[in-house]
């Protein structure tokens, strides 16, 4: 039996997208018969002068062998684990540290222009170079994902989509009269430019955004101050019923972050066969979404989002179902075997 | 073998307490090794050293057997700091803290980014934090006092001296397998004669009758001369005859109080002599006893030192007088001032104590020799420990000596400073290769 490992950077008592795709990704390789395991080392990122330390950690591991039983394959996911040494290193990267990439000098960005900041963006982009450069191959989670590599670290990638987390499950009711948004509340998926289309909509579309996250309060105080609370829900933490519930009933999905790696709202609303209404600038939802085919691409302004909006609360449902359909025929190749075939080919 | 020695000291007539230290230790070790000066200065060295030593400017510092270095924590000592990151020898730390030197050599040129990349690389997040509030004037004394940044200095140091017990425990826990010794340079200091109280009073002009106290302050605020000044004003209404003399500068704290200026370490010993009771207070700091506290002893007068530095913890106990530096330190120096003034057997016995203490102890070829053997063992090990040091340690100013320092760090917080963690060849193909800065 080979044994593989998986490693995986978290920071300790948060659990999001990553933690679950790492877990699957252990359980999937045990489905197929792999000995896995993940091998997890806390990362804090900031402040910015902490990076370089923290994630030179990797590098000092020994991971070649683990109580005399060799470790055939290590699978790095996101920055910085992809330092760690191993002469069988296959990546299938979630992300690197965006904000010394595309995120620079963005309101996202915490560097600074300080000399100490700049030798640290430095470090980090030569780091990721090196590091990825050893791997046999690099697989990316997205199109996007992959571009930024190339464009920053002049690296290829090869995109392969990871599955959501309820795959199997996903189904369509029919289309209500709701948007719906699920995942975390945090600034980059830009839930205040939707809330802010809400208070200029016409059509009477109402959103609801389930998930928790560091923006709530935020969020509720921006729903209050423009008075929308009448169509615009923050529904909270929801269980795998309920949200396969909210896809199969919506209307349509809202997803619109900035130059997002992946998203797995998209996926998950056309695995619902639900288009969905994004930005020009999501970055990952456009590698499925087709404006007019799969969905609706709008300026990322509430203006923009707003009339969208109404465009596609003006389309009868037959037009709805074609859109979802399309939608649904572009992932649903998007599988777990596939996943594993390509991580693991040759071993 | 005689061996030459470079040392680098400030000199008389500098601020630097450490100059007069080392031009009066020199005779005794000119005996065994060769002696050249380096000074910042060289013309403005006391034209009695110039006329009997070899006195030359950094930059024209020869080749030797081994380069001295005499440190302390502040700006005369600024050039043997960057010496002795430049070209390893041997560090006598009379200031276990260095950090208003290196406070010195970066923010006060306006080089914040230095100071704070000093900080944060000896100490860590906790460095960087403290170093920003103290660049920003907000930390106070005591805080920077508690961050050492020695680790650059202790690192290229080829060995180390600690003139205390404390400083010399310290280096050698940082300094793994490397030589530290401990060494009380008062030691080396050669006696001095000392006058009769009355024969010092009549050649100061100060009344036989009177009581004095000396107080001694080159900085007023780490000698906490307020404090002091606050007791004895005190004390002075009971007691109209106090006189209260400060050893160190005038600078107008208070009109009765009579201060020295100056002092060659002659005059030094004439106003201890007639004193009754000496005052050397000083807090925070870590530094190697003063040369007024052995003066003191020599002179057999009670002195007044604060609780937990050296010269406190390091003199037998009823040689010195500890006040605590808390809230309550003026109301100690009261009691403590008054009960000495009060009892004249009480300050010839400490006294007494104190000066045997001296005699026994001080044994000035023996502390000479151990220098001496300490200095031959350090050159003889001088090519390896250079080979040693240059391994394993990549350009700071490069990607890869920037991550070295980064890993690094996690070792000399756990103390293991010298230690060889083997870090280039696992991060050489990550950052070492040409061209990645």
């Amino acid at each position: 039996m080979k044994t593989v490992l998986v490693c995986a950077a978290q920071a300790p008592f948060i659990t999001g997208g990553a933690e679950i795709l790492v877990s699957e990704l252990k359980a999937n390789l045990e489905r197929r018969g792999f000995r896995a395991d993940v091998a997890s080392v806390p990362f804090k990122w900031y402040p910015v002068s902490e990076i370089v330390r923290q994630a030179l950690a990797w590098r000092l591991l020994d991971v070649t062998e683990s109580n005399g039983t060799p470790v055939d394959l290590v699978i790095p996911t996101k920055f910085p684990t992809f330092l760690v040494r191993h002469p069988r290193k296959v990546a299938w990267l979630f992300h690197q540290h965006r904000e010394a990439y595309d995120l620079y000098g963005t309101r996202y960005c915490s560097f600074t222009d300080s000399a100490e900041d700049r030798q640290v963006r430095e470090a980090i982009e030569a780091m990721d170079t090196a590091s990825l450069s050893e791997c046999r191959d690099i697989f990316t989670i997205s199109r996007n994902v992959a571009s930024r590599l190339r464009r920053y670290n002049g690296l290829h990638g090869t995109p392969l989509y990871p599955p959501p987390h309820h795959l199997g499950r996903y189904r369509r009711d029919g289309y209500g009269d709701y948007l719906f948004y699920a995942g975390r509340l945090d600034r980059l998926k830009r839930l205040d430019l939707a809330i802010d289309a809400m208070k200029r909509v016409r059509s009477g579309a109402r959103l609801k955004i389930a998930g928790t996250g560091p923006l709530e309060v935020e969020l509720r105080k921006q729903i209050h101050g423009l008075g929308v609370a009448d169509r615009v829900e923050l529904v909270g933490f929801v269980a795998a019923d309920e949200l396969v519930s909210l896809y199969a009933n919506c209307r349509a999905a809202y997803y619109a972050p900035l130059n997002e790696d992946y998203g797995y709202v998209t996926v998950e609303s056309f695995l619902s066969r639900k288009p969905v209404v994004t930005t020009a600038d999501a970055g990952g939802p456009l590698e499925f979404v087709t404006a007019g085919e799969t969905g609706l691409v709008a300026d990322p302004s509430p203006e923009a989002i707003a009339a969208a909006i109404d465009d596609l609360w003006a389309l009868p449902e037959s037009r709805l179902r074609e859109m979802g359909e399309a939608g649904f025929a572009r992932v649903r190749d998007i599988g777990w075997d596939d996943v594993i075939d390509k991580l693991t080919e040759g071993l | 073998m005689r061996l030459t020695v470079n040392i680098w000291s400030p000199l008389p007539p500098s601020a630097s307490g450490i100059a007069d230290y080392v031009a009066e230790s020199l005779p005794a070790l000119a005996r065994h090794v060769d002696v050249r000066l380096v000074a910042e200065a060289p013309e403005a060295v006391a034209p009695a050293l110039r006329e009997r030593w070899s006195v030359v400017a950094p930059g024209a510092a020869p080749e030797s057997d081994l380069d001295l270095y005499h440190l302390g924590n502040s700006p005369p000592h600024a050039y043997v700091y960057r010496a002795a990151g430049a070209r390893p020898g041997v560090a006598v730390l009379h200031d276990w803290s260095l950090h208003h030197l290196v406070l010195r050599e970066t923010v006060e040129r306006g080089d914040v980014g230095a100071y704070l990349r000093e900080m944060r690389r000896a100490h860590g997040e906790t460095g960087g934090f403290v170093g920003r509030q103290v660049a920003r004037g907000l930390a106070g004394r005591l805080l920077p006092s508690l961050l050492a940044v020695n680790d650059r200095l202790l690192e290229q140091a080829l060995g180390v001296i600690g003139p205390t017990a404390d400083i010399a425990h310290r280096a050698a826990r940082r300094l793994s397998g490397r030589p530290t010794l401990e060494l009380p340079l008062d030691l080396l200091l050669p006696p001095m004669p000392v006058p009769a109280r009355d024969a010092a009073r009549g050649s100061l002009g100060l009344p036989r009758e009177a009581l004095v106290v000396a107080v001694a302050a080159e900085d007023a605020e780490t000698a906490r001369l307020p404090a002091a000044l606050r007791a004895l004003a005190r004390l002075r209404r009971s007691r109209p005859s106090l006189r209260v003399i400060r050893l160190g500068p005038a600078d107008g704290l208070e009109s009765a109080l009579l201060a020295t200026g100056p002092l060659s370490p002659a005059s030094l010993v004439e106003w201890l002599a007639a004193a009754d009771v000496v005052v050397a207070l000083r807090f925070p700091a870590r530094g190697g006893r003063p040369e007024v506290l052995v003066r003191a002893f020599e002179a057999g007068r009670p002195v007044l030192v604060t609780a937990g530095t050296p010269e406190a913890e390091e003199s037998p106990a009823g040689t010195v007088v500890p006040i605590d530096p808390d809230h309550a330190e003026d109301a100690e120096l009261e009691g403590m001032l008054a009960h000495l003034l009060d009892h004249a057997e009480l300050r010839v016995r400490v006294g007494a104590a104190a000066r045997e203490h001296l005699d026994a102890s001080r044994r000035p070829e023996v502390a000479t020799a151990r220098l001496l053997a300490f200095l031959r063992t350090v050159a003889a090990g001088k090519d390896e420990a250079l080979r040693a040091l240059a391994a394993d340690r990549a350009d700071e100013r490069t990607l890869l000596g920037y991550a070295m320092e980064e890993v690094r760090w996690g070792a000399r917080d756990l103390g293991l400073l010298g230690a060889r963690l083997g870090l280039e060849p696992l991060l050489a193909d990550l950052l070492g290769r040409p061209g990645s800065r």
